[in-house]
C-alpha cells in the first residue's frame, strides 16, 4: 500500500510539472502584449519598456519558467497583470466560492441520482423509469449557458422567487460581515450564528447549484440503474429474493453498495467535468469563484493567473482521482491494490 | 422529525422573498453596477475604471467645469493664479479640511502628493511631467514650478493623477492601498471591500461641503460582470446605475418603465489611423481616396445606432479648442475613384491592410463596409482582426504596420491637445502616433498651443486649431465618430448630470 501510494504521489508531481509546462508555455507563445495590459490603457514608450523589465519578459523563456517555478514553490504564483492582486491571495479566495458550489452541486446529484436510479431500475420499463431516462437525456443534452439563463428568466425575471446573481445579498453583506474561517459561506456563517448571511447564501445557490448539477444528475442517475440492474440480476440476490428476504433489504443492503463502485467512478469524473462547467455556471451567475476567474484570465491572456489556476485545478483533480481509487479499497475489499 | 425539517424548508422558501427585496437601493443607498472590480486602489497609479470609487473619494485642487463659462471651478484650492510667464502657480488652499484618517489638509499633503505620483511614474503621471518641483508658501498656499508652460489649473483637475492623498496613509505603500484601503478627503470614505463582489462607500461625516437628508449615505459599487444580468438589474430596480447595457438591449430599456436611458457625448472618438510612411497610403491621394471611400453616415446610424456623431477632425466636436471650420468630407466613391486615378498608382498595386480590435463589432462592421465599398472601385482591402496587444505591436512598426489601424482616443485631462500631441506629433519610435506621421510645421504649432495654454488660452486655441487644419489636409486617418456616452439609470435617481470629465459624482445625486 505505502509503494503503491508513493507512486501514485510521484506520478503526481510528474503530471503536475507536464500540466505547468504546456500552460506557461502556450500562454507565453500566444500573441499579445502583457506589458500593455499592464500598465493600462495609454502607457508612455518608457512605462512599458520598465513594465516588460518588472515582468521579466526580456529574459529568455526557460529562464522565465524556472524563476516561475521557483517562486511558486515557495507559494508566490505572481501578480495578475488584469487585476494587478496577487494569484495567489485570489485563488485562495475564490477557492471556497467554487468548491461550495461544485461540493452542493455534487450532493444535489448524489442525493437525487442515486434514489432515481435504483428506483428506475426497480420499475424499469414503467413510466418512472421513462421520465426519468428523459430527465437525463435532457440533463445532458441541455448546454448548461442557456439552463442558467432559462433558470434566472423564470426563477428572478418571472416568478421573481429568487436572486439574480452573486453569492450572497449585498445589503445583508454589508449589515452582516461574514467572519471568513473556511471560505464556505454556508459553513461560515453557520458556525458563527450569522443567520441572515446564512439564508442568503441559500437562496443565492440555489438557482448555479442546480443549473450545475443537472448534467452530473443525470450521469449519476442513469449509472446507478444500470449498475443495479446488472447488480439485481447477479445470483446471490436472486438468491436473496427467493429466499424471501424483504426488498429493502436487498435493495440497500446487499446490492447497492456493488451498485456504487461504477457510480462512484462517474462521480469523480463529474466532479471534473463541474469544474469546468463552473466556467459557465460562474459566469451567468456572477459567481466569484475560480471559474470566472479562469475565464476572465484567458480572455485577457492574464498568464500569471492562467497558470495559478490551471494548476490549482489540476492539483484538484489529481488529488481527487488519488482518493476515489482509495475509497475503492474501503467500500469493495475484493480490489487488492497492485503488488499485494 | 420529518415535519420540522419540512417547516424548516418552508421557512427558508418563504423568506427568501423578503431577502430578495432588501437587494436593491434604498433612500440611503445607491446601488452602481460596475462591470468591473477596483484594480488599482493607489489614487497615483489607478487609469482606468477606478474613477468610479475615486471621485467620490479623493478630490483634486481644482474642478473641470465642463457646461461652466470658465475652464475650472475650486475644489481643494480656492483660488489661484500665475505668473506672467506661465512658470509658477499659485494655489491658495480650503482650510479646515481633513482627511479621512483625520489628518489635516495643508500645503504639505499637496507637495506630498503630486510629488509622490509624479515619481512613481504609474498611469497616467505623465500629465504632471511640466512640473519641476512643489514649493510649500505657508500652510494653505503651494506653489508649483514649471521646467516649461502647462495649463496646471487644468492639469490638476484630472480625473487621474492629480489627487491628493493623507501622506500618513500613502507612507503605508501601495500594496497598503491594494488592501482596498483609501485615505482622501472626499465625502466618501471606503466601508468594505469584498474583492470581486461589491465596493461600500460610507458618508464621510466631516466632509467639508456638508450634507442634507437628500444625499446618499451610503454607495454600493458591485460587480456584475454579465450583460444580461446588469440589463436585469437595472430593470427590477436592484441597480440604479448599469454601466455595461448592451447597445442591443437600449430600445426595450427605453420602454421600461423606472428605467432612464441617456446618450450624451463624451470625448470618446474613433478613428482608422492612415499610414502614411507604408505604400501605397503614403500617397496623399489614396489617402484622401480613402476617406472619400468611407460611409460616414451609414456608420453612425448603422453601425453605432445612432450612439456616435460624424467626427470632423481629429479632435471631438464637445471639448474646447475644436476647429468647427474644417472641410467636411463626404461619402463619395466617384471622387475616390477620381484621386485614384489622379495618384498615378496602377489599380494592380492597390492592395490595402486595415487591422482593428477584433471583438469590437462596431470596427469589424465597419473594417466590412469599408472592404465593399473598395472593392466596387476596384481597391483590394484585407483585413486582420486581432487582440489589440497584438495589433498595437504590428502598428508601431513601420515593416509589420497595416495601412489602416484602428484608434478610440480620450483625454487623460480635459485638454484638445492630447490627440495631437498623442496621435499627431512626430514620435521617433511610434507609440500612439500609428499613421506614424510626421509635419514638422504642425509639430511646432501643437507645442505652441501646449506652451500658451496655461498662459493665453485664446492663442493656444488658436495654434491648436490651424494644427487641426493642416492635419486634416494630410489626411493621415478617417475621422469617422464622435461616440455618445450610455449612461443607463433608474428614473428615481435625481440630480445627475454627465460629465465627460469625470466618472459619476455620487454626492450629487439623490433619489426622488
Amino acid at each position: 500500500m505505502r509503494k503503491y501510494l508513493l507512486k501514485r504521489l510521484t506520478f503526481m508531481v510528474l503530471v503536475l510539472l507536464g500540466v505547468s509546462i504546456i500552460t506557461f508555455v502556450v500562454s507565453h507563445v500566444v500573441p499579445g502584449s502583457p506589458a500593455a495590459m499592464w500598465v493600462g490603457p495609454k502607457p508612455t514608450q518608457e512605462q512599458l519598456d520598465a513594465a516588460i523589465k518588472e515582468l521579466g519578459l526580456d529574459q529568455p523563456l526557460w529562464v522565465q519558467y524556472f524563476s516561475y517555478i521557483g517562486n511558486m514553490v515557495q507559494g508566490d504564483l505572481g501578480v495578475s497583470l488584469r487585476t494587478h492582486q496577487k494569484v495567489s491571495e485570489e485563488l485562495s479566495r475564490r477557492w471556497g466560492a467554487t468548491f461550495e458550489l461544485v461540493t452542493i452541486s455534487m450532493l444535489i446529484a448524489l442525493v437525487l441520482g442515486i434514489p432515481i436510479g435504483i428506483l428506475s431500475a426497480t420499475k424499469k420499463d414503467k413510466p418512472f423509469d421513462h421520465v426519468s431516462r428523459g430527465l437525463s437525456i435532457s440533463g445532458v443534452a441541455m448546454p448548461v449557458f442557456w439552463l442558467g439563463m432559462i433558470l434566472q428568466m423564470v426563477f428572478h425575471g418571472t416568478l421573481g422567487w429568487l436572486p439574480l446573481q452573486g453569492r450572497v445579498d449585498s445589503t445583508v453583506l454589508i449589515d452582516h460581515p461574514i467572519e471568513k474561517i473556511s471560505g464556505f459561506y454556508l459553513f461560515d456563517s453557520m458556525i458563527t450564528g450569522n443567520w441572515p448571511i446564512f439564508l442568503s447564501t441559500i437562496s443565492h445557490l440555489v438557482l448555479p447549484a442546480f443549473c450545475l448539477s443537472f448534467a452530473a444528475l443525470a450521469v449519476v442517475t442513469r449509472m446507478s440503474r444500470s449498475s443495479m440492474l446488472e447488480v439485481l440480476r447477479e445470483d446471490y440476490i436472486q438468491t436473496s429474493i427467493a429466499y424471501g428476504v424483504s426488498q429493502r433489504l436487498v435493495l440497500f443492503r446487499y446490492a447497492l453498495k456493488n451498485a456504487l463502485i461504477p457510480t462512484l467512478t462517474v462521480v469523480s469524473i463529474s466532479y471534473g467535468v463541474m469544474l469546468g462547467g463552473s466556467f459557465l455556471v460562474e459566469s451567468i451567475f456572477d459567481w466569484p469563484g475560480l471559474g470566472r476567474y479562469a475565464i476572465l484570465s484567458i480572455e485577457t491572456n492574464d498568464f500569471p493567473a492562467i497558470m495559478g489556476v490551471t494548476i490549482l485545478f489540476a492539483l484538484t483533480f489529481v488529488i481527487l482521482n488519488l482518493l476515489v481509487d482509495l475509497i475503492y479499497f474501503l467500500i469493495d475489499p475484493r480490489i487488492k491494490t497492485p503488488g499485494e | 422529525m420529518k415535519k420540522s425539517i419540512l417547516m424548516l424548508i418552508l421557512a427558508i422558501l418563504l423568506s427568501l422573498p423578503a431577502t430578495l427585496l432588501a437587494a436593491g437601493g434604498s433612500k440611503d443607498t445607491i446601488v452602481y453596477a460596475a462591470y468591473a472590480d477596483i484594480k488599482d486602489w493607489d489614487p497615483s497609479v489607478a487609469a482606468s475604471m477606478e474613477v468610479v470609487m475615486l471621485s467620490s473619494v479623493y478630490e483634486t485642487l481644482t474642478v473641470y467645469d465642463t457646461y461652466g463659462a470658465k475652464n475650472v471651478k475650486p475644489g481643494l484650492a480656492t483660488s489661484w493664479s500665475t505668473s506672467d510667464d506661465g512658470l509658477i502657480w499659485t494655489f491658495n488652499l480650503r482650510k479646515g479640511v481633513k482627511f479621512h484618517d483625520g489628518t489635516p489638509f495643508n500645503a504639505s499633503t499637496v507637495k506630498y502628493s503630486i510629488e509622490r505620483t509624479k515619481k512613481m511614474k504609474k498611469g497616467t503621471s505623465y500629465i504632471l511631467g511640466a512640473i519641476g518641483k512643489l514649493s510649500v508658501v505657508d500652510s494653505y498656499t503651494v506653489q508649483v514650478h514649471l521646467k516649461n508652460p502647462a495649463p496646471m489649473d487644468i492639469i490638476l483637475s484630472s480625473q487621474y493623477a492629480a489627487y491628493i492623498f493623507s501622506p500618513t496613509a500613502a507612507t503605508r505603500g501601495t500594496e497598503w492601498f491594494m488592501q482596498g484601503n483609501a485615505a482622501g478627503t472626499g465625502p466618501y470614505m471606503v466601508d468594505s471591500w469584498e474583492k470581486s463582489q461589491q465596493t461600500v462607500l460610507k458618508k464621510n461625516d466631516n466632509y467639508w461641503g456638508g450634507w442634507n437628508k437628500k444625499h446618499f449615505k451610503r454607495v454600493v459599487i458591485k460587480v456584475v460582470l454579465e450583460k444580461s444580468t446588469q440589463v436585469q438589474m437595472i430593470k427590477s430596480g436592484e441597480a440604479d446605475f448599469a454601466s455595461l447595457a448592451p447597445v442591443d438591449s437600449l430600445p426595450a430599456l427605453r420602454k421600461s418603465p423606472g428605467v432612464e436611458v441617456l446618450t450624451p457625448k463624451s470625448w470618446k472618438n474613433s478613428s482608422f489611423l492612415i499610414n502614411t510612411k507604408k505604400f501605397p497610403t503614403n500617397n496623399l491621394k489614396i489617402r484622401k481616396a480613402l476617406q472619400y471611400a468611407w460611409d460616414y453616415s451609414a456608420v453612425v446610424k448603422s453601425i453605432y445606432n445612432g450612439l456616435a456623431t460624424v467626427a470632423e477632425g481629429p479632435v471631438p466636436k464637445n471639448i474646447w479648442g475644436h476647429n468647427p471650420n474644417l472641410p467636411k468630407v463626404d461619402f463619395n466613391l466617384e471622387k475616390a475613384k477620381q484621386l485614384i486615378a489622379e495618384s498615378g498608382i496602377p489599380k494592380s498595386q492597390l492592395k490595402l491592410s486595415m487591422a482593428y480590435i477584433a471583438t469590437s463589432q462596431e470596427y469589424e462592421n465597419c473594417a466590412q463596409l469599408l472592404q465593399a465599398n473598395l472593392s466596387r472601385i476596384g481597391v483590394q482591402l484585407e483585413l486582420k482582426g486581432g487582440p489589440w496587444g497584438t495589433i498595437w505591436k504590428n502598428a508601431k512598426n513601420v515593416e509589420t504596420a497595416p495601412n489602416l489601424q484602428s484608434m478610440t482616443w480620450w483625454p487623460s485631462y480635459p485638454t484638445p491637445n492630447d490627440w495631437l500631441v498623442g496621435l499627431f506629433r512626430t514620435e521617433e519610435k511610434a507609440v500612439f502616433n500609428l499613421s506614424h506621421y510626421s509635419n514638422k510645421k504642425v509639430d511646432a504649432l501643437i507645442d505652441e498651443g501646449v506652451k500658451m495654454e496655461g498662459v493665453d488660452r485664446d492663442a493656444s486655441i488658436a495654434a491648436y486649431q490651424k494644427a487641426q487644419q493642416m492635419i486634416v489636409d494630410d489626411a493621415p486617418a478617417i475621422f469617422y465618430a464622435d461616440l455618445s456616452a450610455r449612461i443607463v439609470k433608474r428614473k428615481s435617481i435625481m440630480g445627475y448630470k454627465n460629465d465627460p470629465a469625470y466618472g459619476i459624482f455620487f454626492y450629487k445625486l439623490y433619489r426622488q
